[in-house]
């Protein structure tokens, strides 16, 4: 059990000792996150700003061509930093985010009792899960590719009987996908997965029945680069 | 060594003594049943065991079950014992059940004494799937007990809604056994004397006797072989035609099912139940150089004198599991399986006294019984 | 002079006002554990152990839990983990399809954790998260679990307790059971539930099975990983892992126990029953014996190694020194990239340890997998070894010796086959055995039931010493029994009954005087 360290406030006066128990009642505020608890939203909130990291806009469905290359920076996750050992009351957060310009992964810790970005790293070949923006634009990848298209409008035919006429009822999930998971399967495309940021995807129907083709979309290059039998 | 009253093997289509069925059909409309007895060496012993898919045909699994040998070695090398045939899990060692024992169930008796425990109890998430469908389970278990020598038995039965069973066996009691070779035992309770660490072989005799006909049941070994790169697998399925004595082979994930000849579920598949023996960390070959110690399961076909896995009175039959493997046919007739299940204690200080209880267990599941889940 | 006692008094006052101020008084629990109320769980069962602990979620590995501690009734508050957490779910396909990372790659938290239904969770209590993403999502289930025989000696049994937390994390088609299991004597289970439908069908056979609904469902594994941040008894420098084999050495078993002195990576042994131990150097029971806890991998039946690309799949239980950057068993993200380059070496000796385990169950469908797939559960077992000094499930602090009724002066005729059963009674309703010596000859004691039966064969005056006794402790008592020749007139027993001889000699004197008469008349 870790001793808290308790600031005390306490003098004497003519022998008489007054102490301050207001300090006690300070450390106990309802707003004190304890050291164990996930971020807040608050917290998030501020290490988001204090990252400096532009947001990537949302992009709307109508939009053209160029969408599916993102030149810019996606935040991955903000999660709390566990150090085991930490001092008491130590609030920090790690920062994963993709630079899809450089194809890096950037790791920033940041404290948020001084406000500062304390390290950041660049890595490659190291991936996390897709963020919800990334599993639509995967998906739009996909199905503003015509063979593609064709080929999964097939399948949901297949399953289904059915002609597929939006997308949208399409329930659709998706794992980070490194080339490494798939030795001696995957194609020289799909061989940059890893140092690219792809996507493996899982579609199924409005009623759960599982495409048994799975596409796999480098987002990081904007293109299918392989389908799996499933 | 008691005399066995008879040294026969239930016979096949045998009735069901007066009073001793069990039966429980679910709120899914599945269901179980099956007859019991009590017999001096083997305790408690199930047979005519039917399950009854929800909706579908009822069918017999399995004729007859029962542990019909433990057998326990001693790590500092002192004498071994057949618990069953030198002591027996019947007779005055079957223990009387109270109805704190059986909280929540019913207590059935044999020659007017409470010896079995009967509940019907929830059993957590059958299943979960797409958006948000999902069922709770139940499932109908039955225990007994047995002491002997202060050491406690307890033999339990799981029969669940999907048609899967569960057997094992927990022990407890009390571990009255000291050495004086520490590597054999462990320092216990304030008096630090050593605990003799042992373990106890659990010979299951499993008489599947599937659907209708029991002579017509054939063994199907499968296993699934890694390629040389370890990539992928090739599943090899091959019917063993002549009694086996097999062992476990993770590597190879090999495992046996037993499946009817001639009837089949609504797809035309053969229904079968399959041996399912995740226990394998403990699983040694004994201490000696017994050949009925060297192997996992043994596959024969019923002989009605063969009931004993060892110490079997080897007047008409074999001595022992590995004796009863000699050659005859297994192919499309009456199988039974016999499944030894090692597992070691090392004793604590928790132990004293009682240890509390120490579960090993195995299961039997259905495939292919129905055409699709019928939950 | 005056000056220097007041500035020592006034610092011995503060230092004493420090640890006032310190004392656990001024803490909420929860305060003291390091997380807030709605993280904190302290659960006290039915039979007096308690469980406390942290937990948080987290995007990828789900639920984790920190700062676990348990209490045995009546006995210390020792932390037994710092931190216990999913460390991956491993999903390789028999065709080689597909290999999901099912905690680095998609995430088992987060959105992919259900907000569950109350009927999901029967008799239980939910836990509800509120973090950056969710309000008052329903993420954990916390049921009390009673097993109506927890221990068992003829009537000496009572119940156990255990509680169990578990979340549901959707994945693909499946949806995935981390379940905890926290039981009355110290001991954790972690267990892993597999549902939902089954995720990938192909046409291969020899790759899967064929269904009854004429699709191939294709064989998987699912390699399951936990990582065990061990500190027990808070300390987190001075625990150390072993090894623990029973290697057969000239026909008996001699068990050896191995430290490891630096990171390992090791597998089971059924020849050997080998097991792994943690012991913590310092703190003992009050037997002296070391606190300590069993690792035991029993169910690996399924045990898997995989291919060169997959090393972290070629053992099955890890030790490796405490890391914050090694979190996953494999696409590990920060640091090495999987278990098998967390173990490169490092000394552990007074060094802060922690333990991985994987357990793996080999799938090959069956027709009742589809539409839907029924749960199918793995566990390994994390078993308390010396942590309390006796049983503490029960309410008896120590055992209470059986008593034994001494019969009274036994008589019996030889060749009679008299019954006399031993009454004996345990007060903590204890398995009884009974025995004797001194019996007369042809009678033996059924060491049940105490009941002496036989036909006594030889005449004399016997002394009897019986014997009960519970395992633990036997009480002895002991009494006369004497065997008499028996009368043969079919008279019960006692005086009164001519002897045969008489009658002879009387019959014939009779004889003899009637003939003497004869004569003469």
């Amino acid at each position: 059990m870790i001793i808290k360290k308790i600031t005390i406030g306490c003098f004497i006066k003519a022998l008489t000792i007054t102490c301050i128990t207001g300090f006690i009642s300070l450390v106990y505020a309802q707003d004190y996150t304890h050291s164990n608890d996930p971020l807040s939203q608050d917290e998030v909130a501020r290490v988001v700003a204090m990252s400096k990291i532009p947001v990537l806009a949302a992009r709307s469905s109508g939009s053209t061509s160029s969408t599916s290359i993102n030149n810019g920076q996606e935040i991955l996750l903000i999660e709390r930093n566990e150090e085991k050992g930490a001092p008491e009351g130590q609030r920090r957060a790690d920062v994963f985010t993709y630079d899809y310009q450089t194809n890096e992964l950037i790791q920033s810790l940041v404290d948020l009792n001084t406000s500062e970005v304390i390290s950041s790293v660049r890595k490659q070949g190291v991936q996390l899960p897709l963020t919800q923006k990334e599993l639509t634009r995967a998906k739009q990848i996909v199905f503003d590719d015509e063979d593609e298209r064709q080929i999964l409008q097939d399948e949901y035919h297949r399953i289904t009987s059915r002609v597929l006429s939006d997308t949208a009822e399409l329930n659709i999930k998706a794992f980070t996908f490194v080339a490494d998971s798939l030795p001696n399967r995957v194609n020289e495309a799909s061989k940059q997965c890893g140092i690219h940021r792809c996507a493996q995807l899982m579609l199924y129907t409005g009623e759960n029945i599982v495409f048994e083709i799975s596409p796999i979309v480098n987002l990081s290059e904007g293109v299918v680069t392989q389908r799996i039998g499933f | 060594m008691l005399a066995a009253n008879t040294s026969q093997a239930r016979p096949n289509n045998a009735t069901c003594p007066s009073g001793n069925t069990i039966s429980e059909t679910f709120s899914s409309g599945a269901e179980w049943d099956m007859c019991w007895e009590v017999r001096d060496e083997e305790g408690v012993v199930l047979s005519d065991v039917h399950y009854k898919a929800a909706g579908k045909p009822r069918r017999r699994v399995l004729g007859e079950a029962s542990l019909s040998q433990i057998y326990t070695e001693y790590d500092d090398g002192s004498a071994s014992q057949f618990l069953v045939t030198d002591f027996g899990l019947g007779g005055s060692r079957l223990q009387t059940l109270n109805a704190d024992m059986c909280e929540g169930g019913q207590l059935r008796s044999d020659d007017g004494r409470n010896v079995l425990c009967e509940i019907t109890s929830a059993n957590g998430y059958i299943y979960r799937y797409r958006d948000n469908e999902r069922r709770q389970g139940s499932k109908l278990e039955l225990f007994s007990a047995s002491n002997i020598n202060f050491r406690e038995f307890i033999i339990r039965w799981s029969f669940l809604e999907n048609g899967t069973i569960e057997a094992g066996v927990g022990l407890s009691g009390k571990f009255t056994k000291t050495t004086s070779d520490s590597s054999a035992g462990w320092t216990v309770t304030a008096q630090n004397k050593i605990a003799t660490s042992f373990t106890d072989h659990y010979f299951w005799r499993l008489d599947f006797d599937i659907a209708s006909d029991n002579g017509n049941d054939i063994v199907e070994q499968i296993m699934s072989v890694p390629s040389s790169d370890r990539l992928t697998k090739t599943r090899q399925s091959q019917t063993i035609s002549t009694e086996l004595s097999a062992s476990f082979d993770p590597d190879g994930k090999k495992f046996w099912r037993i499946l009817d000849q001639s009837e089949t579920n609504t797809s035309n598949q053969a229904i079968s139940y399959e041996m399912v023996l995740l226990n394998y960390a403990q699983q040694n070959k004994g201490n000696s150089s017994y050949p009925w110690l060297k192997s996992d399961v043994f596959i024969t076909q019923y002989n009605a004198c063969e009931r004993f896995a060892v110490r079997n009175p080897a007047s008409a039959c074999g001595e022992n599991v590995s004796e009863f493997v000699n050659g005859e046919n297994t192919n499309a007739t009456d199988i039974v399986v016999w499944y030894r299940l090692a597992h070691h204690t090392l004793p604590r200080d928790e132990d004293f006294s009682p240890a509390p209880v120490q579960w090993s267990n195995f299961i039997l599941l259905p495939r292919d019984w129905t055409s699709s889940n019928t939950l | 002079m005056l000056t220097n006692n007041k500035n020592t008094l006034v610092r011995w006052i503060l230092s004493g006002i420090l640890v006032v101020f310190a004392s656990p008084f001024f803490f909420t629990t929860a305060e003291a554990a390091d997380c807030s109320d709605a993280f904190y769980i302290d659960e006290t069962l039915p039979n007096g152990a308690r469980w406390d602990m942290c937990w948080e979620s987290r995007n990828r590995e789900g639920i984790t839990f920190s700062a676990v501690y348990f209490t045995p009734k009546n006995g210390v508050r020792r932390m037994v983990l710092n931190h216990a957490a999913v460390a991956q779910i491993h999903v390789p396909y028999d065709d080689n399809g597909t290999r999901f990372h099912d905690v680095s790659d998609l995430g088992i938290g987060g959105l992919n954790m259900l907000d569950l239904d109350p009927d999901e969770c029967p008799g239980g209590t939910m836990l509800l998260l509120t973090d950056a993403q969710f309000t008052n999502k329903k993420v954990m289930c916390k049921q009390i679990e009673k097993r109506n025989v927890g221990f068992k000696s003829g009537n000496n049994t009572e119940a156990a307790y255990s509680f169990s937390l578990f979340s549901v994390s959707p994945v693909g088609a499946y949806y995935y059971i981390p379940t905890w299991r926290f039981m009355d004597d110290g001991s954790i289970e972690p267990w892993m539930g597999a549902t939902g439908a089954l995720q990938r069908f192909g046409t291969d056979q020899s790759q899967g099975w064929l269904l009854g609904d004429d699709r191939v469902g294709v064989s998987h594994l699912h390699n399951f990983f936990w990582k065990l941040d061990f500190d027990i008894n808070n300390s987190h420098l001075d625990d150390v892992v072993e090894e623990v084999n029973f290697p057969l050495v000239n026909g008996k078993r001699q068990r050896s126990i191995t430290a490891f002195n630096s990171e390992a990576a090791r597998k089971v042994n059924p020849d050997t029953m080998r097991h792994w131990r943690i012991r913590d150097k310092t703190a003992k029971n009050s037997n002296n014996h070391s606190i300590s806890y069993d690792i035991v991998l029993n169910e690996t039946g399924h045990q898997d190694i995989g291919p060169a690309s997959e090393p972290f799949t070629h053992n099955d239980f890890y030790v490796t020194r405490q890391n914050n950057n090694e979190k996953f068993a494999s696409h590990n993200t920060s640091g090495g990239a999987n278990l098998a380059e967390f173990v490169n070496g490092e000394s552990l000796q007074n060094n802060d340890l922690v333990v991985w385990a994987g357990v793996t169950f080999y799938h090959m469908p069956r027709s009742e997998d589809a539409p839907h797939m029924d749960a199918h559960w793995s566990h390994m077992q994390i078993i308390a070894r010396d942590l309390s000094a006796s049983n503490s499930l029960g309410n008896q602090t120590s055992n209470s010796a059986p008593t034994i009724v001494t019969p009274s002066k036994q008589n019996s005729d030889r060749n009679t086959s008299p019954r006399l059963t031993i009454q004996a009674n345990d007060s903590d309703g204890d398995y009884l055995l009974y025995s004797a010596t001194g019996l007369p000859n042809g009678l033996n004691i059924d060491t049940s039931t105490g009941q002496i039966s036989g036909t006594v064969t030889n005449i004399g005056d016997y002394q009897v010493v019986v014997s009960v006794s519970d395992g633990e402790d036997s009480s002895t008592t002991s009494f006369s029994w004497k065997v008499t020749e028996s009368t043969d007139t079919g008279s019960s027993g006692g005086g009164g009954s001519f002897p045969i001889e008489w009658l002879v000699l009387l019959s014939l004197f009779t004889i003899i005087r009637k003939r003497l008469y004869s004569t003469q008349s």
